[in-house]
C-alpha cells in the first residue's frame, strides 16, 4: 500500500514536472503575439545600440500595421554572422533580420533561405520612397532580397574646437590632409583614427585612400578587372604607411567602441567611420555642426572627391515565425514619418528623399553628394565577395600593426584575390 | 565455513557477481547439485546485464544524439567542396589543409596552447596546491586562485582586453613605473600575442587544478609522510620523492583534462585577439570556426574539425594509455 502510494506521489510529481516544462517550452516558441493581435516583431541586428531606435521606429509603423519591434543583437559583427548564417534555414530565424547589402547579400539570397521583396520595393518607388538607382546593391538574379536600413557615407568627423584652437582649417587637397595630420600630431595629439586590426574596419583607411588615389580604379578592382597588386593599389598602400609610420593613426588595437569617446575627449582629433555612427558621437554629448564636422578624403591628384556609400539590409527570413507580419511592417518601414524620427535616431543621412535630414552635418554633406562634384562608390565591404573581404581584410590587419611588410601585404592580397575571384565566380 | 570467509575476503569489492561464484563452488565443495544456484546465477547475470542496459541505455543514446552522429555528419561534410553546389570531392579538403601556410601556423599556435598549459595551469595548480595544503591561511590563497575559475572565459578575456590593450592597464603600469621599455603591443605582435593569451587563460584554469591536485593530496596516507619524514626525507625530497609519486593519479587527471582543453582552445584566444591580426594567433579551434562560420566554407571547415579531433584523440589516448598502465 505503502509503496503503491509513493508510486502515485512520484507519478503525480513526474507529471507536474512535465506539464510546468511544456507550458515553459510552449511560452518560449511563441510570446510575441499580444492580446490585441498586435506582434512584436523580432529585428536582429549586430548594434545594441539601436535597440531604442528600433523601437520608436516600431511604435511609429505600428499606428499603421498594428506591430512593434523587438530588438535582438549581438555586439560582435563576426558572431551576428555566424548565428544568422546558422539560423537562417531553421524554424527560428527572426523576423527581420539585419545584413549588409551588395554582394554580401547576394550570398545570403543565394541560399534560397530569404523572400523575395521585389513588391516591396516597387511600392517604396511608387510611392516615391526610395531612390530606384539603389536596386541593384539589393538585388539578387533580378530579384529584391533587401530593403534599406540606412544609407550611409564614410567620412571624416574632425572635432572643430580643437582644429580652431590650433587653426586648423579642413583639408581641401591631400597635401593640405597631411599638413593638418602633423600638425595635430605636433601637438601631443593623435590625429586619427581609422579602424582596428581585430574588426572588420581595418579595410577603411585602405578604401579611402583608393578612392583618393583612383575612384575608377576602385570600380575596376571590385569588378575584378584590376589587381591588388597594380600600381595605384600599391600607392595606397604605401601612403597608409606613410600614416602607420608617422604616428598618425590610434595603435592598432584601439577599439571602435572606444572611439567616440576618445574623439569626444579631445584625445584624437579625427574620426574615420561611416556617418552610421554619428548617433554614438552625439551619445557623448557632442552637438553636430557646432562641436564637430565632417569631411571627405580630399583626392592625391585633384579630380572628383569619392564618397563610399552602404546602405545595410532589412531582409525577411522564409522561416520567419512571423512572416506576413514581417513583409507588412517592411511596407512602411520607408514611410516618411517612420524615416524621419530613424534617420534623426541614426544622425544619417535619410533613405527616403522625401525625407529632410535633420543633423547639420548630413544636411551639408547631402548637398556636397547633389552637387555632383563627388563620386559615390560602394563601400568595400559591400562592394567585393563576402570570403575576399574577410581575408583581405585581415591581411589588411596585418599592414596596420606591422607597417614594414607592405611587400609581403601585397604579395598575399594578390594570392587572395585569385582565390577567392575563382570560388565567387564557381558560385 | 573457515573456506568461505577466506573467499569472500579475498573478492573484496567486486561486488555481488562475485559473490554469486563463492556460492556456486561452495554448492559444488557440498556435494549439492549445481543446477539450482548455476539457473538463478544465469537468471541474475541477465536480469543484471538488462539493469545495466538500462541504465546505460538513456546515457548512451544521448551521447551518440549529441555527440556521435554530428561527429559522424562533420566526417561526410568534410568530403565535399563549399559553394552552393557540393560536390564530392574526396580527400582534397584535407590536402588543403597541409599546403594552406594558415593552418600550418594554428598548429604551431595549438602546440603553443599545450606547452604553456601544461607548464602554467599545471605547474603553478601542483605549486598552489602543495605549498597551501598545510597552511593555516593556505585556504585564502587557493581562494584567489580558485575564484577566476568560476568566470566564463569571455568574462576573463574581456578583463584580459583591458589589462594588455596597448593603452591598456599592464603598458599604463610599466610607464606609472618608468618602464617604458618593458613596454609592448602584447595583443598584436606573435608570438606575443599567443603568450598572452595562454597567460590569460591560465589565470582561470589554474583553479581547477588546484582542487584536483588539493583531492589528490587528501588521498595520500597520512602514514607515508610521517614515516618518510622519520627517515629524513624534508622538503624539496619528501615532495620529489614522496609526495609527486603518490600524487600520480591526480596529475594524470590534470594534466589528460588540460592536454584536451588546451587542443581545443577557443574562448578566449577569440574574444582577446580574435585570431588575428592577420590570423596570427588563430589556434585549430579558431581556423575551424572561421573558415566554416565566418568564410562559409563548411567542407574545408569540418576537415579542421576532424583533424583537430583525430590530435586530441591521439594525444589523450597516447598519454592516458601509458598513465593508467603506470597506475595500474
Amino acid at each position: 500500500m505503502f509503496a503503491k502510494k509513493s508510486y502515485t506521489k512520484k507519478l503525480a510529481i513526474a507529471a507536474a514536472v512535465s506539464l510546468g516544462l511544456a507550458g515553459t517550452l510552449a511560452g518560449c516558441a511563441d510570446n510575441s503575439k499580444q492580446e490585441n493581435g498586435s506582434i512584436a516583431l523580432q529585428i536582429y541586428s549586430d548594434n545594441p545600440s539601436w535597440a531604442d531606435g528600433f523601437q520608436a521606429a516600431g511604435d511609429e509603423i505600428a499606428k499603421i500595421t498594428g506591430h512593434t519591434f523587438e530588438a535582438v543583437s549581438l555586439p560582435s559583427t563576426e558572431n551576428y554572422q555566424q548565428v544568422v548564417q546558422a539560423s537562417l534555414s531553421t524554424k527560428k530565424p527572426g523576423d527581420i533580420v539585419k545584413w549588409a547589402n551588395g554582394k554580401a547579400l547576394q550570398q545570403l539570397a543565394a541560399t534560397g533561405n530569404l523572400t523575395d521583396l521585389t513588391p516591396v520595393w516597387e511600392l517604396y518607388v511608387e510611392n516615391g520612397w526610395i531612390d530606384d538607382s539603389l536596386r541593384p546593391a539589393y538585388t539578387y538574379e533580378d530579384k529584391v532580397y533587401g530593403v534599406p536600413l540606412a544609407q550611409s557615407y564614410d567620412v571624416i568627423f574632425y572635432n572643430k574646437k580643437l582644429f580652431a584652437e590650433n587653426g586648423l582649417e579642413v583639408p581641401e587637397t591631400y597635401d593640405d590632409f597631411t599638413k593638418v595630420a602633423q600638425a595635430v600630431k605636433d601637438i601631443g595629439v593623435t590625429p586619427l583614427w581609422a579602424g582596428e586590426a581585430k574588426d572588420w574596419s581595418a579595410f577603411l583607411p585602405y578604401q579611402a585612400l583608393i578612392g583618393s588615389v583612383s575612384p575608377e580604379f576602385y570600380v575596376e578592382l571590385t569588378e575584378n578587372k584590376a589587381s591588388f597588386g597594380d600600381a595605384p593599389s600599391v600607392e595606397a598602400l604605401t601612403l597608409w604607411q606613410e600614416w602607420l609610420e608617422n604616428g598618425w593613426t590610434t595603435t592598432a588595437d584601439t577599439t571602435l567602441n572606444d572611439a567616440p569617446g576618445l574623439f569626444q575627449s579631445g584625445k584624437i582629433a579625427m574620426f574615420q567611420i561611416g556617418t552610421w555612427n554619428n548617433g554614438n558621437i552625439i551619445a557623448t554629448g557632442m552637438e553636430p555642426g557646432v562641436d564637430y564636422g565632417a569631411f571627405l578624403l580630399p583626392p592625391v591628384a585633384g579630380g572628383k572627391q569619392a564618397a563610399f556609400t552602404s546602405g545595410s539590409a532589412l531582409t525577411v527570413p522564409k522561416n520567419a515565425p512571423n512572416h506576413d507580419a514581417a513583409i507588412e511592417q517592411l511596407e512602411s518601414w520607408l514611410d516618411p514619418a517612420v524615416q524621419e524620427g530613424w534617420s534623426a535616431f541614426l544622425g544619417d543621412t535619410p533613405v527616403n528623399p522625401k525625407v529632410v535630414p535633420a543633423d547639420p552635418i548630413m544636411k551639408e554633406l547631402s548637398a556636397q553628394l547633389a552637387s555632383g562634384d563627388v563620386t559615390v562608390l560602394t563601400r568595400y565591404y559591400e562592394a567585393l565577395p563576402p570570403n575576399l573581404v574577410q581575408e583581405s581584410i585581415s591581411i589588411l590587419a596585418g599592414l596596420m600593426v606591422s607597417p614594414a611588410t607592405l611587400e609581403a601585404t601585397v604579395e598575399s592580397l594578390v594570392a587572395t584575390e585569385a582565390k577567392e575571384w575563382e570560388a565567387w565566380n564557381a558560385q | 565455513m573457515r573456506v568461505s570467509w577466506q573467499l569472500k575476503q579475498k573478492s573484496g569489492k567486486h561486488g555481488t557477481h562475485n559473490d554469486h561464484h563463492v556460492e556456486s563452488r561452495q554448492a559444488k565443495a557440498s556435494g549439492d547439485s549445481p543446477s539450482v544456484p548455476t539457473t538463478i546465477c544465469r537468471k541474475r547475470s541477465i536480469k543484471d546485464a538488462l539493469a545495466t542496459g538500462g541504465f546505460l541505455a538513456l546515457a548512451v543514446s544521448i551521447v551518440g544524439v549529441v555527440l556521435l552522429t554530428p561527429f559522424v555528419i562533420t566526417i561526410y561534410r568534410s568530403f565535399f567542396s563549399d559553394g552552393n553546389n557540393s560536390q564530392f570531392i574526396g580527400l582534397a579538403n584535407y590536402k588543403q589543409l597541409f599546403v594552406d601556410p594558415v593552418l600550418l601556423h594554428s598548429l604551431l599556435n595549438t602546440m603553443m596552447w599545450v606547452v604553456g598549459s601544461l607548464l602554467l595551469p599545471v605547474g603553478l595548480g601542483l605549486a598552489v596546491a602543495v605549498m597551501t595544503s598545510t597552511m593555516r591561511a593556505g585556504v585564502y590563497f587557493r581562494l584567489a586562485v580558485i575564484l577566476p575559475y568560476a568566470l566564463s572565459g569571455t568574462a576573463v578575456a574581456v578583463v584580459g582586453n583591458f589589462m594588455l590593450q596597448t593603452n591598456g592597464a599592464v603598458n599604463g603600469a610599466l610607464g606609472f613605473f618608468g618602464l617604458e621599455s618593458l613596454q609592448q603591443q602584447w595583443l598584436l605582435e606573435w608570438p606575443l600575442n599567443t603568450i598572452s593569451s595562454i597567460l590569460i587563460n591560465a589565470w582561470q584554469s589554474t583553479g581547477v587544478a588546484v582542487v584536483l591536485f588539493l583531492v589528490g593530496l587528501q588521498t595520500i596516507p597520512k602514514e607515508a609522510i610521517e614515516a618518510a619524514s622519520l627517515d629524513g626525507a624534508m622538503g624539496w625530497k619528501r615532495f620529489r620523492f614522496v609526495t609527486l609519486p603518490l600524487l600520480t593519479p591526480a596529475t594524470v587527471v590534470v594534466v589528460g583534462l588540460t592536454l584536451a582543453n588546451a587542443l581545443r582552445a577557443f574562448d578566449v584566444a577569440w574574444v582577446l585577439t580574435g585570431g588575428g591580426p592577420n590570423r596570427t594567433s588563430e589556434t585549430l579551434a579558431l581556423t575551424m570556426y572561421r573558415e566554416t562560420f565566418l568564410l562559409n566554407s563548411p567542407g574545408e571547415g569540418a576537415a579542421v574539425a576532424v583533424f583537430l579531433t583525430l590530435i586530441v584523440l591521439a594525444a589523450s589516448w597516447l598519454y592516458l594509455r601509458n598513465q593508467l598502465k603506470r597506475i595500474a
